[in-house]
């Protein structure tokens, strides 16, 4: 070959490189932090938010950690998930990070508060921001999952109008931490004219049964989120599965049972309340691009606060307990596929 | 029986020509030739040129060298078919009786055709100094019977296993779905294929992946996912650098400089063969690669020594040259191929934490603590202060025979450079390993430095189907649930890996010793990983650390027959083999067992870094 057409492809060769390394370097890039699993609906569903907004913008590499403290949220399985969790922070080093749910900001993004080139955009925070250091952090912003406390009064009351009198509602939810948040939040809302029994959190499923069955007599509705991290017995190992929970629960209780989150019916309670995933995938996501693209800055951003909710339902269980609610809501539920037989 | 008869049956029975196709074996049939010889009859003599292969019929063989200890031998003549001209030693009848003979000239024609025959021709000859093993050659006449019953019993398991099986778990409520109990049965039956040697290894895994997609155990995307994986890119990439590194000569001439910097002793050559091996263990991603281009020094490096000098050198240059060549491919990603299959098994997002650089870290502490262990064992055992009879000046002589850096030589630095720039920069531009490799490669093809040839012969295509199909089929794996059942049955282990990780090593060790007693070093990787990997994921303990343990622990041997790479080097020098030397065996148990504390050791260091 002659030296001319060698030193052409060199420089062929060396040019390309440095072309894609060029644009590999200054391509934008998105570290999406998931506190959970890829399996766990309410994820899917964020991510199902969050693929509605960066779908074809091609122009930002995109990154997904799963730090699964779902499944393992003991303590060295959280010392693992952040180690991990930074580690893919470091090495990607993303001018944004949306991290979702509180482990995603409790392990990984609150270390990076007002750290130059690094922007945090939260979503599904169940609790208050103010342990993160977002309150006085110039490079965080995002949306507040906040249970739909209000738009569950409006449905008390129209199960009410059947009962003709004020219902009596109390919250039972397993450990975990997104779960706590939601039990704060729930005793800081006001139910009125209903009468909130108040909210129990259990360790494990013996005192899961046994809450079930003192509450049994005196309530018109229980009120569960979480119940994913109930051990059968406390320090053993595992959890009960969901469905299994439910189904007990149901069997136990004798008054129906209503979800907080849109999945729960599809576990067996007969109606469920819940913040829109979506809602929290696609608005963290428009801010993220937004941070991006350079269009918007954080101060520009406020923290928005969840405003969509979802409503699910279960057929077999509105029959049982022969609760009528308004066309709409099934037909709410069907629209967006949380009807279940 | 006719004359013509018995030549057509031995031609249609030997194991020799097994993989020569019927038309060739026809052609032979007018050439070969039936020879009666008596008791102490001598039919070829070491030195002189061979004419004709010879294969024994009732006649015993016995093959000799200089000094050597006599072996009885079947077939006589095979080194030719690998390029020889003359005799290596010299064959005796020692008995009266019948040899078939064939025009060696006819049989290299044939090989040109069928490189299976080189294969078996080279395997023949290394089994002359398998001393103890069985008389190499008989596997080609007469054990084709015994082979026959292990492949018969083999495909009617390959059938009753899968059926049996399924019949079990037809009603176990814990198996998530249907096409989770067809996958268990494909796997099932890939895995007696496996087992019994039915055939070469990425044949089961075609039938599995065809199987599947048949079934419709899952989208065929998924089943397939494997060969647009990550690792599957990586491993054709490391392969092509591994080719143009150990074909450049670049290993050879390293290890004369190495040998040349310093006053000739025993000790410095052993280290050099050592750290030669060591050095090119995450560029030549093949222990058998390494070990051809190291070994190859070992009889110059024994120089003049004779009797038990030369025995006591051999077995100390036999554990340098083995031990530097393989015993640290667990820390590197690139060093064996069978790592790729680790890395592929891998969650994505592990995938992109244990890039090479991170691979390495992790298991740096482990490598280091093997590699004191060992130096001090092997200074310890194997000490020696008398002086190298190899001259200076020969290792000049041949520095200058070699003369300056060839163009292969450069590319393979260039590749070498560029690969190990690109790894140190990869935290600046982001790009991930496999892509850099795949640039490398890129490289290597552009500029003509591997060509079409050498792309299609010298990268072990077989391998990459091996690993491409085995990702996707643990991808179906995960997609259909079975490795959170398979979790679920192997729970007393699972239990132990999150519980008790310590009492875990222990028995992983124990179970992969005893499965190594059987099984070649990948067939046994392969199995573990397979099971381990997706348990561990499932229960919470990093992935990368079960693996790692799997092939830190898998790489080991006593016996020469336990690795390809030790028969190889057997093959190649003569010498290493047990009998030689009595510390051979005791030394290579004793570095199981500086494996398994340097494992012990990594634990606080896999703590320090959130993998524990």
């Amino acid at each position: 070959m002659k030296r001319s057409v060698r030193l052409a492809m060199f420089f062929f060769f060396v040019v390309t490189g440095c072309l894609v390394l060029w644009e590999n370097y200054h391509k934008p890039r998105l570290l999406v932090l998931e506190s959970y699993d890829k399996d766990y609906v309410w994820t899917q569903e964020v991510e199902e938010g969050i693929a509605r907004e960066l779908d074809g913008n091609h122009w930002v590499t995109i990154r997904h950690h799963y730090m699964r403290t779902k499944r393992f949220s003991d303590a060295p399985s959280l010392r693992r998930a952040a180690a991990a969790g930074r580690k893919a922070v470091d090495d990607f080093r993303p001018q944004v990070i949306l991290a979702v749910d509180d482990y995603a900001q409790k392990l990984v993004a609150r270390y990076y508060v007002n750290k130059p080139g690094i922007k945090i955009v939260f979503a599904g925070v169940n609790g208050r921001i103010e342990p993160y250091g977002y309150d006085h952090a110039a490079n965080v912003t995002g949306i507040l999952e906040r249970k739909q406390i209000a738009a569950l009064r409006e449905i008390l009351t129209i199960l009410a109008g059947s009962a003709g009198r004020p219902l009596k509602v109390a919250y039972l939810s397993d450990p975990a931490l997104s779960s706590r948040c939601n039990v704060d939040t729930a005793a800081e809302c006001d139910w009125s004219p209903h009468d909130y029994l108040g909210g129990y959190i259990v360790p494990d499923f013996v005192r899961w049964q046994k809450k079930v069955r003192e509450l049994a007599g005196g309530l018109d509705y229980l009120l569960v989120s979480g119940y994913r991290k109930l051990p059968r017995r406390l320090g053993e190992e595992g959890f009960v599965p969901p469905k299994e929970v439910m189904a007990w629960t149901v069997a136990n209780l004798k008054v129906p049972v209503i979800g907080m989150n849109v999945f729960n019916s599809r576990d067996g309670a007969m109606l469920s309340v819940g913040v829109s995933p979506y809602e929290q995938g696609e608005v963290a996501a428009k801010m993220a691009l937004d941070l991006l693209s350079g269009r918007r800055e954080v101060k520009d951003i406020p923290i928005k606060r969840a405003s969509q909710y979802v409503v699910s339902m279960s057929e077999s269980a509105m029959a049982r307990y022969r609760v009528k609610v308004p066309r709409v809501f099934e037909a709410f539920a069907r629209a967006t596929d949380n009807f279940y037989p | 029986m006719k004359k013509i008869d018995q030549c057509r049956d031995f031609l249609a029975a030997s194991d020799f020509f097994a993989d020569c196709d019927q038309i060739s074996r026809a052609r032979l049939l007018p050439h070969l030739k039936i020879r009666r010889v008596e008791a102490g009859e001598v039919i070829a003599v070491a030195g002189e040129e061979i004419g004709d292969l010879f294969f024994s019929s009732g006649a015993e063989l016995s093959f000799s060298q200089s000094g050597g200890p006599e072996v009885s031998v079947c077939v006589c003549g095979e080194e030719g078919v690998l390029g020889l001209v003359k005799n290596m030693g010299t064959v005796t009848a020692k008995n009266a009786g019948a040899l078939f003979t064939l025009p060696l000239a006819l049989v290299m024609d044939l090989a040109a055709s069928c490189p299976g025959l080189r294969q078996r021709a080279s395997r023949s000859l290394a089994g002359r100094f398998a001393v103890g093993g069985e008389p190499e050659g008989k596997g080609m006449t007469k054990a084709a019977g015994r082979g026959a019953w292990r492949e018969t019993a083999g495909w009617l398991l390959a059938i009753i296993v899968p059926a049996l099986l399924l019949f079990f778990i037809r009603q176990d409520p814990t198996l998530p779905a249907t096409h989770s109990r067809y996958f268990l049965a494909i796997l099932a039956s890939v895995a007696v294929m496996w087992m019994f040697r039915l055939l070469p290894d990425f044949i089961p895994v075609l039938f599995g992946l065809l199987a599947m997609i048949i079934f419709g155990v899952a989208p065929p995307q998924t089943i397939l996912s494997g060969f647009a994986s990550d690792s599957f890119f990586m491993a054709i990439s490391v392969l092509g650098l591994g080719t143009v590194i150990r074909s450049s000569g670049l290993g050879f001439r390293i290890l004369l400089l190495l040998i040349g910097a310093r006053p000739q002793s025993r000790w410095w050559h052993n280290f050099c063969v050592f750290m030669v091996g060591l050095v090119l263990t995450p560029v030549i991603p093949s222990a058998n690669g390494r070990i051809a281009i190291v070994s190859s020094f070992v009889n110059e490096l024994l120089g003049s020594l004779s009797g038990r000098t030369r025995q006591r050198a051999a077995g100390r240059l036999t554990v340098s040259t083995l031990a530097g060549a393989s015993i640290f491919s667990a820390i590197f990603l690139s060093s064996k191929s069978i790592n790729f299959l680790m890395f592929g098994y891998l969650p994505a997002q592990e995938q992109l934490r244990f890039q090479w650089v991170y691979w390495l870290v992790a298991a740096s502490v482990a490598g280091v603590a093997l590699l004191l262990f060992f130096l001090v064992a092997w200074s310890v055992i194997f000490r020696t202060e008398s002086r190298s009879t190899l001259c200076r000046t020969t290792v000049r002589g041949q520095l200058s025979l070699l003369g300056p850096l060839s163009g292969a030589e450069i590319a393979a630095l260039a590749g070498v450079f560029a690969f190990g720039i690109s790894l140190a920069t990869s935290s600046i531009h982001r790009i991930e390993v496999p892509w850099i490799a795949l640039s490398v490669l890129f490289g290597l093809l552009m500029f003509g430095f591997l060509d079409r040839a050498a792309f299609r012969s010298s990268i072990d295509w077989s391998f990459l189907f091996f690993l491409g199909g085995l990702i996707g089929i643990v991808r179906t794996m995960r997609e259909v649930g079975v490795d959170q059942w398979l979790a679920g049955k192997c729970a007393w282990l699972t239990t132990y890996m999150v519980s008790d990780l310590s009492l875990f090593i222990l028995l992983l060790t124990l179970l992969i010793f005893a499965v190594r007693l059987i099984l070649p070093i990948n067939a046994t990787a392969v199995i573990f990983l397979t099971l381990l990997m997706p348990a561990a994921q499932v229960s919470g303990v990093n992935p990368w650390i079960i693996g790692f343990m799997v092939l830190f622990l898998a790489e080991t041997y006593f016996l020469p027959y336990q690795a390809s790479y030790y028969l190889q080097y057997c093959s190649l020098t003569g010498h290493g083999h047990p009998s030689e030397d009595a510390r051979l065996v005791p030394f290579n148990l004793m570095i199981i067992a500086m494996k398994v504390a340097a494992i012990y050791i990594s634990l606080p260091w896999w703590r320090f870094l959130g993998l524990l």
